[in-house]
């Protein structure tokens, strides 16, 4: 009744075809001239010809201070920002699915941050975490806590970097999320008020179950991203990651490296090594959600 | 509901609008202050007057109508491409049971792992130099014709529609293509305008590979433009948050016209006969 | 596991695919060895240029200076008697024109004459597709006319290549003033200060009646840099030797730390720039660059420029980008080269720094009435103090490979000492260990 597997495989690949082409040329032919690049101590960019062939780029990324600064600060700020900024995502979208009045209009407050532009978004931030004016320190004040230099203090800078990060995941997560809550089948909800289940019940065996996979979604792609911000560090600081790189991400690192101290052999060494950071990650999520995923 | 509940569901859902929308409001009063009172300490909140000449200014720094033009025919090329390869690519990952589907997934997932700001130069010399597509409209939109990113999203919304419907259908005999566009697709249009929007929006504000890629002011687009604010000595941030607000308005307009369709659920009554 | 599998073959793949994807020479590079274009004879013959040339010209100038290069750009198209005319292209801020300027000496298109940094143009060099200017310049028909008139910094900086040949040659350059509250000043009878313990002193007076520091300075590099020199040491040379590491800059450093530790000088900090607190009267002395006069001013007070206060030595930065000719065809070339001289031309250098936020790259540029008119306008003070340095004053960043980190590192020495984080013995041994 159904094609043999061949057959199937042979007509998915042709559904595939087109995807597939883009992302190889564009995405994975690139990806493998860096790790080619990669392997040069000395690499002439425009003549395509390099010597030195080996390690030494590995070893060089390993033991460079800023990088191993760069890894802590982008995996502390990963671990923070990705759930709490789900967290914050799901509860709102949850608060926004409800029949009430004027849940459109607060729909559209919460996606402005994505269409607006970031420097304005950043100019703004640099406001808020001002350590004399700015609203952060004032709402402290009323609980009785001293002013915070959040962009000048070392041992600061990557909170306001954190606190910018989740504020600026939290339009897209919600929009997903709120839209895979309301693409869930009604039937779920009809069968659980004839049972008079009650809401948390309800939220806890039947909305976040069936939401799961979008959830795993948002953990996967967000938690990919975090580890390779860059925009957000530039939009809040500008071209100096924070006082003594303490707000510099790997991604912020490699770019330096790459155009700055015009190193792209060292570029691309630590661009593998994220991947393989990453790959390594994603693949212990992967098999988390085996078990969790519920379709 | 109870009433009580309604009310602290408006408030918070008011604080944490008051939170998102913060910058947007500081970018609108931004764009009408001097830029002394922007960058004045203590704060001064209201323009004090507008200075709506910060608008016209900010326009004359770079021919921003040809720059719009470009963007909505490349925003535009680029959001119908990426929904066409996603369409075909979730059907393929979603409901075809193919060899190989986990693992070409995952070396698809795999792809976004890599910054990049790190792949462009080659991109660069494959569309620039091999394809001979420099300052043209189309280097700008090829390479982003597909994205798993959006591939992936689209999965796991196909994923949501039953798939009884479709093995039903093909008990029917009906053909994937068939299916697909008769039953998927209008069962999904919620993602898909999502993924239509987001997609738009990303291809709207990119900046760096339309920089590298043209050089005629009559290819360049919107985030080009915004660039002419910033200088090596400082930048005009007045006349930058009035050039910003110019550029995402078009895209606030389009998402509110669209919110309809992305936030209202398909009701679904249940297994189509 | 299939993760492992499919890591594996990844793994396998790429390497397989990078070596049949990538044609690859492991010949040793060496740098600096770039040939002239052609033979280049003694006593050259010059190409005609033909009418009707186009030149592309790439820049990061945008605002007033953007509008001021257009001027430049016009006035050229103009007046040049070869029938040549530029297009200029702006190109993002240096760092997009930078990354634009890789690209596209990737075998895209490159445009005849862009701007760059020095170190920068080092890295161009390795496409071969950098011209050397030295035939340009000296010829006796083409050449530069008065070329000592342009100042030595200038003209040291951009011979200052492995090789010591001329790969760029000035265009738009700055330095570093002290900017000063004149009205704040003249109310609280302060003198502007000359020598570090001058303005030790007047900033102690002034923070004291301001009730916070009083003296900012915005690029902390060009502090290390500087001041490390003002104190008679050194800081890197050509082969890329790092020379910091001494008492001079110790001396240097420790006497910024005292000031912000005594709460009377300060970074910029969160502010970024000093010109935004200077503007609101949080400040009243700050030292930054020339180029950023525009953004400084105030309806509240008036402003005015002097000297930077000098140490034992008197040294300044010299800073800026500078102009460089790639390879086209020889007639392209000479047209690229006119155009150069057009630029540096004494007129067309005053008319550049009277419209832009730079100075001229020639002496005899200042002297010219209509500069000497401008001057006196009293519109920019800038201007004028940025010309009154003495050109054996300045001090450049030498180029060599490593060069951007290590202004990098010591950079971060100078806030790693600033924030407390480190002492500032410390933070330069670190900084000039870092470098490897």
């Amino acid at each position: 009744m159904f094609e043999p597997r061949w057959k199937t495989t042979l007509k998915a690949l042709l559904y595939l075809s087109p995807a597939l082409l883009v992302i190889s040329v564009f995405v994975i032919y690139p990806m493998f001239r860096s790790v080619w690049i990669s392997f040069f101590k000395d690499y002439n960019i425009f003549k395509h010809t390099g010597s030195g062939f080996g390690l030494d780029n590995y070893k060089w990324v390993l033991g460079d201070g800023r990088f191993i600064l760069s890894l802590k600060n982008t995996t502390i700020y990963t671990i923070v920002t990705v759930p709490v900024s789900m967290a914050i995502a799901l509860f709102i979208a949850v608060l926004l699915n409800n029949k009430m009045k004027g849940m459109k209009f607060f729909e559209t407050m919460y996606f402005l941050p994505y269409i607006t532009n970031l420097i304005a978004i950043g100019l703004a931030f640099q406001f808020i975490f001002n350590s004399t004016y700015g609203i952060l320190n004032k709402i402290l004040a009323v609980f009785g806590i001293d002013p915070i230099m959040w962009l000048n203090d070392p041992k600061y800078s990557l909170p306001a970097l954190i606190i910018f990060g989740i504020w600026s995941g939290l339009a897209f997560k919600i929009v997903v999320f709120l839209a895979g809550i309301q693409g869930i089948n009604r039937q779920y909800y009809q069968a659980a008020k004839i049972d008079n289940t009650s809401r948390w019940r309800t939220f806890t065996k039947i909305t976040l179950p069936l939401l799961s996979p979008m959830v795993f979604y948002i953990g996967i792609i967000s938690f990919i991203g975090a580890f390779k911000t860059y925009v957000q560090v530039v939009g809040l600081y500008g071209n100096n990651p924070g006082p003594a790189d303490t707000a510099m991400t790997i991604v912020y690192y490699v770019y330096d490296l790459f155009y700055g101290a015009n190193e792209p052999p060292r570029a691309a060494a630590a661009s593998v090594i994220l991947f393989l950071i990453i790959l390594v990650f994603t693949f212990i999520q992967l098999r988390v959600s085996k078990k969790r995923v519920q379709y | 509901m109870k009433t009580v509940y309604k009310i602290i569901i408006y408030l918070l859902l008011a604080a944490g609008a008051i939170i998102m929308l913060f910058p947007f409001f500081w970018m609108i009063t931004g764009s009408l202050k001097t830029y002394n009172e922007i960058t004045a300490s203590p704060i001064v909140w209201w323009p004090n007057p507008p200075q709506w000449s910060n608008y016209a200014t900010a326009l004359e720094y770079a021919p921003f109508d040809t720059y719009f033009v470009n963007t909505v025919i490349v925003s535009v090329a680029n959001t119908a491409s990426v929904l066409i390869t996603s369409i075909f690519a979730a059907f393929a990952f979603s409901r075809l049971k193919f060899k190989g589907r986990d693992t070409i997934f995952s070396v698809l997932l795999a792809t976004l792992m890599i910054p990049s700001q790190i792949l462009i130069i080659t991109n660069y010399v494959t569309v620039a130099v091999r394809m001979q597509l420099m300052d043209t409209l189309l280097a700008l939109i090829i390479p982003f014709t597909a994205s798993i990113f959006y591939i992936y999203l689209l999965r796991e919304f196909f994923n949501q529609i039953p798939e009884q419907l479709y093995l039903a259908a093909k008990v029917d005999g009906t053909s994937d293509w068939r299916y697909l566009w008769k039953v998927m697709v209008p069962n999904s249009k919620n993602a898909l305008i999502t993924i239509g929007l987001f997609n738009f929006i990303a291809s709207w504000n990119a900046y760096i590979w339309p920089l590298l890629l043209t050089n005629s002011q009559n290819k360049r687009v919107l985030s080009i433009g915004l660039r002419y604010f910033s200088g090596e000595a400082g930048t005009d941030y007045q006349l930058l948050m009035a050039a910003g607000t110019i550029v995402i308005a078009p895209l606030l307009f389009i998402y509110l016209f669209l919110r309809r369709y992305i936030m209202e659920g398909v009701a679904r009554s249940g297994i189509k006969g | 596991m299939k993760m492992k599998k499919i890591l594996a073959l990844l793994l396998a793949v790429m390497l397989v695919v990078s070596f049949a994807a990538c044609k690859t020479d492991s010949n040793e590079e060496p740098e600096g060895t770039e040939k002239p274009m052609d033979s280049m004879e003694p006593a050259k013959e010059w190409p005609a240029i033909p009418d009707g040339t186009v030149l592309q010209f790439w820049h990061g100038m945008s605002g007033p200076n953007g509008e001021a290069v257009d001027l430049l750009i016009a006035k050229f198209n103009e007046e040049n008697e070869f029938g040549i005319t530029v297009e200029g292209t702006y190109q993002g801020g240096y760092g997009d024109l930078h990354t634009k300027l890789v690209a596209a000496l990737q075998g895209g298109d490159t445009p005849h004459i862009a701007q760059a940094y020095a170190n920068n143009i080092m890295v161009y060099m390795d496409s071969e597709a950098i011209v050397q200017l030295d035939e340009y310049i000296f010829d006796s028909q083409v050449g530069v006319e008065d070329w000592d008139d342009i100042l030595q910094g200038y003209r040291e900086e951009n011979s200052n290549y492995p090789d010591g040949k001329f790969y760029s040659l000035p265009f738009n350059k700055s330095t570093e003033v002290l900017y000063y509250n004149e009205t704040f000043f003249n109310e609280n009878n302060l003198t502007v200060p000359t020598n570090w313990e001058e303005l030790k002193d007047v900033s102690m007076a002034a923070s004291e009646i301001l009730g916070k520091p009083a003296f900012g300075y915005d690029s902390l590099s060009n502090l290390f840099i500087t001041w490390t020199q003002q104190a008679g040491g050194q800081y890197t040379n050509n082969n890329g030797d790092v020379l910091f590491d001494g008492p001079e800059s110790r001396e240097a450093l420790q006497y910024f730390i005292d000031g912000v530790q005594g709460g009377y000088f300060r970074t910029a900090g969160e502010d970024r720039y000093c010109s935004g607190p200077f503007n609101d009267g949080n400040l009243v002395m700050f030292i930054g660059s020339t180029s950023g006069s525009a953004y400084v001013g105030s309806d509240a007070f008036e402003w005015n420029a002097a000297m930077v206060p000098f140490g034992k030595v008197e040294k300044v930065i010299q800073q800026g980008s500078n102009m460089f000719m790639l390879k086209s065809n020889e007639a392209e070339q000479l047209a690229t080269f006119e155009f150069m001289k057009f630029l540096m031309a004494p007129e067309n250098t005053a008319l550049w720094a009277m419209n832009s936020g730079y100075l001229p790259v020639r002496e005899s540029a200042r002297e010219l009435p209509e500069y000497v008119e401008f001057v006196n306008s009293g519109v920019n003070p800038t201007k004028d103090v940025g010309t009154s340095y003495d050109g054996a004053w300045y001090i450049y960043d030498p180029v060599f490979k490593e060069s951007y980190s290590v202004r990098q590192a010591v950079e971060t020495a100078v806030e790693e000492a600033a924030t407390g984080v480190k002492s500032v013995d410390q933070a330069i041994t670190d900084a000039a260990a870092s470098i490897r």
